[in-house]
This record gives C-alpha cells, structure tokens and sequence, in this order.
C-alpha cells in the first residue's frame, strides 16, 4: 500500500486534506478495503490517544448503513442554494427595467403610428395623398399580424372598412373576400 | 481551537457531499457516514458504554439524519447538525431502554439521569475491558518510543488540537515537515495495533 494514500488518510483525519483531494480519497477507501481498515486504525488511535477509550467500529458499519439505506426511497428535491440578498436586489431591479424597457418598446410607437391615422382617413374630402397615408396603419398591422391573436386580426380586418374607409367610397376587404369579389 | 470541530476544508467537502445527497445520490452519504462513523460512535460511546449497542445507536442517527437531509439548509455545518441528531438518538435510546426495564414512564428529559444510572455504565465483558488495556498500553508504549520531534508534533495536533500551520509555527519547521511527522508517528502507532486488532 503505498505511503502516499496513507498519508492522505493522516492528513484526512485532521482535516488537513483539501476537500477535492479529500473526495477522491473517500472514493478510494470506499473501494479499497486495505485502506478503510487503515483509516479506521488510524482513527481508533487517535481517539485513544485523547480519551484514553478504545471505540471500536465495525468492519461493516458503512455497509450497513448504507443496506438500510438501499431500501429508502429517494424523495430529496434538488437543492436550491439561497442567493445572497444583494443578487437577488439586483435581479430584481433588472428585471423591473426589463419589464419598463418592454412595455416602452411595445406601447410608445404603436400610439405615434396609429392614432392619427383614422382622423386623416375620416375626413370627408379625403385625397389620393391623404388616402395613401391612412394605407400605413393598416399595412403595419399587416406586417404585424403573426404577433396579434388570428381571431382578434379577423375582427380588426372586418371592420376596418367602417374605420378606414368610412365615406370614401371604398369597400373593406373583408366584405371583398367574404363576397369572393 | 479543537479538533472535535471539523474546519473550513471538512465544511467544504460536507457541503458538496449534501448537495449530491439531496440530489439523489446516495452514495455521497457513505462518504459522510465513512468520515463521520468514528466521532459519531465515540459521541454515542459516552452515553450507550455498550460497544455494540453504541453502534446500532449510531447506525440509527445516521439513518435519522439521511431521512432528515432533505430539510438539512446548511444553517449550521453538517457536523454540528448530525451531532445534535446523534445525541438525540442516543438519548431517546437510554428512555427507551429504561422503560423497557422499568415499564415506567420517563420523560424524554430524564435521559441524562438515565445515563447517569450505575447498572447502564460499564457494559464491557471482562474480555473486553483486557483488549481494550492491551490496546491503550500498546499506543502509550508506542508514543514513549518515537522520536521527540514526532512525538511532540502528534501531541500538539491529538492532545492540543492545533493545526499544522499552527504546529509549523510552533516547531519552527515547515508545515510539510510537519505533516511528514505525524504520519509517520501514526504509522509506528499502527504498527503495535494492527496485531491486537487482527486477533480480535
């Protein structure tokens, strides 16, 4: 056996092992027999050495243990280490900046594009100019509709000519469609 | 300062092994009942003298800690915790006992009073008493025969607890130095031990 494993059982059981190192000896003692009979010597000896009072531990302690423990069922969640607080201060400051920054992106530009639009189209005398500007919202729309509830998209379409195109002259597209014109 | 508390490193490695454990890996738990089976029995030892008993004692705690692990946050270090799991079991075992004597009712409180009976201490056979005064002769005799720079180095780390940084600094050597020496007076220690251990 060599010295170099048995000194790392000595360094072990002061705690003197560093815990990576510590880990892999434990694996190795789990399989190598010669070398937990070692530690638990050197343990016994140790505690000798301080209370003068043999304990004695059983070749198979470990095993038994973990014999019952193979009947046990595993109900453990995965375990969920606490953040320290000023993590999560912050994550929760971006996220309220996200959310602000979101709905700035979705609700400012939409109501710059689309409310004028229906006050230009609804004028009595509309131009072919005039005209042409009220086609923005609706293209807009258009582009957009993947990201719109179809229902809701239906519904906007078929009454888009009473917005639209109200004394214009023009009919709406879904009476076009729904009418196969 | 004391080597009954287990230091940064140990916590480390506890705290990794808990994590594998609540994750569903049991093997990790043999590595922390392997680390811990000697304090544990010996914690055990003080309150069931029985041997045999200490250990299904602390078989018992260690199977009360797996079961409680899942609510185990690492409030406190993993020693400190199944220590507190330990003493509980130990006393919960002498009420047990009692009342299985007595068929009287005793209160979870009475433990130590319990403990503190004449007929529950000194449950060694006379066979044993002898191999245990066998065992302790062997290491004291041992421990006369190193050499001083040995010797000196286990005791300051056995009998005062201290580090080995803290007995490099001590000693006047380098902390290698020191961590040569104290293997090597445990290995003459295990020499004299191992014969007496095989024959039991």
């Amino acid at each position: 056996m060599p010295d170099k494993m048995n000194q790392k059982i000595s360094q072990f059981i002061d705690d003197e092992l560093p815990y990576e190192e510590a880990l892999q000896l434990l694996t190795e003692v789990k399989q190598q027999p010669e070398l937990d009979a070692k530690m638990r010597r050197y343990e016994m000896a140790s505690t000798i050495l301080r209370s003068h009072q043999p304990v004695a531990i059983s070749s198979d302690f470990v095993d038994k243990v973990s014999q019952v423990l193979e009947q046990e069922v595993v109900y453990f969640l995965p375990n969920v280490r606490q953040r320290p607080k000023y993590i999560s201060s912050a994550l929760a400051v971006a996220a309220g900046v996200a959310g602000v920054a979101i709905l700035v992106a979705n609700n400012v530009p939409k109501l710059e594009k689309t409310t004028p639009a229906p006050y230009v189209v609804s004028a009595n005398n509309p131009s072919q100019t005039e005209f042409k500007k009220s086609q923005e919202p609706v293209k807009m729309a258009v582009r957009k509709s993947g990201s719109i509830d179809p229902r809701f998209y239906s519904y906007l379409e078929a009454h888009r000519g009473n917005l639209y195109t109200l004394d214009a002259g023009v009919q709406s597209y879904a009476s076009l469609a729904g009418y196969e014109q | 300062m004391s080597n009954q508390q287990p230091n940064r490193t140990s916590e480390l490695l506890d705290q990794e092994l808990v994590q594998k454990v609540q994750q569903g890996d049991k093997s990790a738990f043999d590595h922390l009942v392997r680390k811990y089976q000697s304090k544990i029995i010996s914690l055990v030892n003080r309150y069931v003298k029985d041997p045999n008993e200490a250990q299904d004692v602390a078989q018992e705690a260690f199977i009360k800690a797996y079961r409680a692990l899942g609510n185990f946050r690492g409030d406190s270090a993993f020693y400190t915790w199944l220590y507190r799991i330990a003493i509980n079991t130990a006393k919960n075992y002498l009420v047990s006992r009692a009342r299985r004597y007595s068929e009287s009712e005793v209160d979870v409180t009475e433990a130590e009073q319990v403990y503190n009976a004449p007929q529950l201490k000194g449950m060694d056979t006379p066979d044993q008493d002898l191999q245990n005064d066998e065992i302790v002769k062997a290491i004291s005799s041992a421990m006369e025969k190193l050499p001083e720079e040995m010797r000196n180095a286990i005791m300051l780390r056995e009998f005062e607890g201290m580090s080995y940084e803290e007995i490099a600094q001590a000693m006047e050597c380098p902390v290698g130095t020191v961590r040569s020496r104290i293997f090597r007076a445990r290995e003459a220690i295990d020499k004299k031990l191992k014969p007496l251990l095989d024959k039991r």
